[in-house]
């Protein structure tokens, strides 16, 4: 599904990934472990088009997109890639459902935001505003956004960070299901170990390094 | 369009200041081009009222009627000799007023049709003026001056020059009046279409050379000029911050694929109906003040200089919000994402 081939990214002098050669699958939950500073986040950006690197070739479903216009790249994110943050990031003025509509209408597609909320158990929520509903509530809306155009890739920075254990196994088994049952590609950055049992593969980079796989 | 509808809808707070202050400030403008129009209409209505097309004065003139002195048998066929004089007026209580002289022939075409009625030494003053002074028809006045005595025998509305109230006469008792100051002459020819080697003015060229009012139309012009900058600036600096403001929001938004073409959208929606709504409550404002105003203020509500100054606020406004448009469209996705970073 995606794939980074000989990646090396650099900002100055500073090499943040070094001889980057990954692969993921459709139907994966992968997992991004790593400390902080270790280029888990610049590997993320680099797999949702949100960057281009120095060196190597991204390819997306076997088109190489690393040399692909800012445009290009921009209409593949709203298409194909999901992407969930460490907070939810809604934006303020719109309900649960404007949310999701807002973005299927960018990508010129008409969906049925109420069913896609009733997916993440959230139909009852549909016409509040973000500052109107629970941490985990406004979390599963941003997935439910992640997932609105029915992307292929779905990437994922942190996303129970901000949430607590129940609430946040919640949200990784339903990335599960979404992977397994929706044949999707779901990469996860997490600092939680306990997270990690519900993952099919964990990448651990260290220092701009993949160690396993 | 809609994303910038909703949100100035749901966060009404954050708008609603903006608008107020934008509103008062297009009112300022609207009320300062109101107190300008009327001064404007004041000034020259009188000549502006001459269903005439040109004027010509002598060479020496400067398009100023006062200034101008020419032969009245050497009137150009066609045209009716104008004279334009001040007069220091008394009245029987011994309270002088300025007044301006307008002489026309008998017979005019282009003056106040009651001029052909008059007998000499009657005039006709400005409506206005006699109600203030309580100056009724009948009432004889006398020039200062010349001690000459006149009649009121009529009036005529909006008849004002350089913001005196006209005198009207004709050319007889002009040329009685004049004789006694030891002159003779008229300051214009009028008519539509003037053969003759004196200077010829256009009627609008003779408003702008009234005493004054290109002095006092200049300074309306700087002031409102300022104002629909300081509008703009302002209106800018309003959306600047909130752009500052939503930067991580719409970094977000750039992430997940929404056009830049988008978010600039519902901003420049949201500048329009801010200044839309400012300009349209002000108008309504402006108007009923016209209404209710007591008629000796020189104030004009015309719609066509109302609409004109909204338009250039608006224009002006939108210039403004290249700013923050610039910002949001030099946003970088990844950059405005702090929890991606590292």
């Amino acid at each position: 599904m995606i794939q980074l081939e000989q990646i090396e990214q650099s900002y100055g002098e500073m090499t943040v990934l070094h001889d980057i050669n990954l692969q993921a699958e459709a139907g994966e939950l992968i997992a991004l472990v790593g400390p902080s500073g270790s280029g888990k986040s610049t590997l993320l950006q680099l797999l949702g088009l949100l960057q281009t690197p120095t060196h190597g070739a991204v390819y997306f479903d076997g088109t190489c997109v690393s040399e692909a216009s800012d445009a290009e790249r921009r209409r593949l994110r709203l298409k194909e890639v999901g992407f969930i943050f460490q907070e939810s990031h809604l934006v303020p003025f719109l309900t649960a459902r404007e949310q999701l509509e807002l973005v299927a209408k960018e990508a010129g597609r008409t969906v049925d935001a109420v069913a896609a909320l009733a997916m993440f158990g959230l139909e009852h929520r549909k016409n509040h505003l973000p500052h109107a509903l629970s941490g985990g509530e406004r979390q599963r809306i941003a997935i439910a956004r992640a997932f609105v155009n029915d992307p292929q890739l779905i990437l994922a920075d942190e996303p129970t960070a901000s949430l607590d254990y129940a609430n946040g196994r919640r949200v990784m088994e339903l990335l599960q299901q979404q992977a397994h049952n929706g044949n999707k590609t779901i990469i996860v950055i997490t600092h939680d170990e306990r997270m990690l049992d519900v993952c099919d593969r964990i990448w651990r980079i260290e220092d701009g390094k993949i160690f396993s796989k | 369009m809609k994303l910038g509808w909703k949100e100035l809808v749901r966060m009404k707070g954050r708008f609603s200041w903006m608008t107020i202050v934008t509103m008062l400030i297009v009112l300022l403008i609207l009320m300062i081009t109101g107190l300008a129009d009327g001064l404007a209409y004041d000034n020259g209505a009188a000549v502006r009222n001459l269903p005439v097309e040109q004027f010509a004065l002598s060479k020496d003139a400067e398009g100023q009627l006062t200034r101008s002195f020419l032969k009245a048998d050497e009137t150009p066929k066609g045209a009716e000799a104008l004279g334009v004089q001040n007069m220091v007026l008394e009245k029987k209580n011994g309270t002088k007023d300025d007044v301006t002289v307008f002489a026309l022939p008998q017979a005019t075409r282009y003056g106040p049709k009651q001029l052909q009625s008059l007998q000499k030494g009657e005039v006709l003053v400005d409506a206005a003026y006699a109600e203030q002074r309580g100056t009724r028809v009948g009432d004889t006045i006398t020039d200062f001056r010349t001690k000459e005595t006149f009649r009121i025998a009529g009036t005529v509305t909006d008849g004002r020059y350089s913001h005196a109230p006209v005198l009207w006469m004709t050319d007889e008792s002009w040329k009685a009046w004049q004789s006694k100051i030891g002159a003779s002459y008229v300051s214009a020819y009028i008519g539509q279409s003037l053969q003759t080697d004196q200077a010829v003015f256009s009627k609008q060229e003779i408003v702008q050379n009234v005493p004054g009012y290109a002095a006092e139309q200049n300074s309306f012009q700087m002031m409102r000029i300022a104002l629909v900058v300081i509008g703009a600036l302002i209106l800018t600096a309003f959306f600047y911050i909130l752009t500052m403001q939503k930067m991580k929001q719409l970094g977000v938004l750039k992430a997940i694929g929404i056009r830049t073409r988008t978010m600039g959208a519902s901003l420049l929606v949201q500048v329009i109906i801010l200044t839309s709504l400012a300009f349209s409550v002000s108008v309504a404002i402006t108007y009923l003040t016209s209404r209710f105003l007591p008629s000796d203020l020189p104030f004009r509500f015309e719609w066509s200089t109302s609409l004109m100054y909204g338009g250039i606020l608006l224009v002006t406004a939108i210039l403004g919000a290249l700013v923050p448009l610039r910002m949001v469209k030099k946003l970088e996705a990844a950059d405005a994402m702090g929890g991606m970073n590292g």
